[in-house]
């Protein structure tokens, strides 16, 4: 096999994999990152929703997302 | 030979997915440090205000400053969830959404009008705490792959 056909497999890997990849670090390493963001989110709406909560209890229009 | 291709492409798909969760993983965990940081202002505000030692005028404009770097982690987190590489556009989108809320923040931290000095000093260290959050995600996506 010569370079180029090893190229090609790489490059051909790296379109046939990339699915792969993703679901593979959705189940391993990835895993964690998706924890950590699912936590920032519901943390910034949860934060979100005590701002309102206060500016309706003050009688003031709450953010609109 | 096809052990050889087969390492070369494990090498490939190993340099370039690994740095690239490295950085994600930094920014997310810096957005996630940030959200933090906000929780913890905005319950000091408010219950600052609910004892009344903070007036309506202060924590609402402290309040404001939080729901800007809200916003801004949404958003930030929404771009950063949705790719599995943070591409140089990426990057650029989301250092755009949190550049303005650090300074929103900057500023907050040289005009706290907030009398009660317990609550200024509780005040201002929160603050510090989400400029530093948001700092650290903005020098990863200037400076990480």
């Amino acid at each position: 096999m010569d370079i180029a056909a090893i190229l090609a497999l790489i490059s051909a890997g790296e379109s046939i994999l990339g699915p792969v990849i993703v679901a593979i670090r959705n189940k391993t390493g990835g895993t964690s990152i998706t924890v950590i963001l699912d936590s920032a989110d519901a943390g910034f709406a949860a934060n979100q929703k005590q701002i309102n909560d206060w500016l309706v209890s003050k009688g003031k229009p709450a953010i609109q997302p | 030979m096809k052990n050889i291709s087969i390492w070369l492409l494990v090498l490939f798909l190993f340099v370039d997915v690994g740095c690239t969760d490295a950085t994600l993983a930094k920014v997310s965990q810096a957005l996630n440090d940030t959200q933090l940081a906000v929780g913890g202002l905005q319950s000091i505000v408010i219950v600052a205000n609910k004892q009344g030692t903070m007036n309506d005028a202060d924590t609402q404009k402290i309040l404001s400053i939080c729901a800007k770097v809200n916003s801004a982690g949404i958003q930030a987190v929404a771009i950063t969830r949705g790719v599995s590489k943070l591409a140089p556009a990426d990057r650029s989108n989301i250092s755009n959404i949190l550049t303005p809320v650090v300074t929103a923040v900057g500023d907050s931290l040289t005009s706290l009008g907030i009398t009660d000095p317990k609550i200024s000093n509780d005040v201002r260290a929160a603050l510090l705490a989400i400029q530093t959050g948001l700092t650290t995600a903005q020098l990863v996506l200037s400076g990480g792959k």
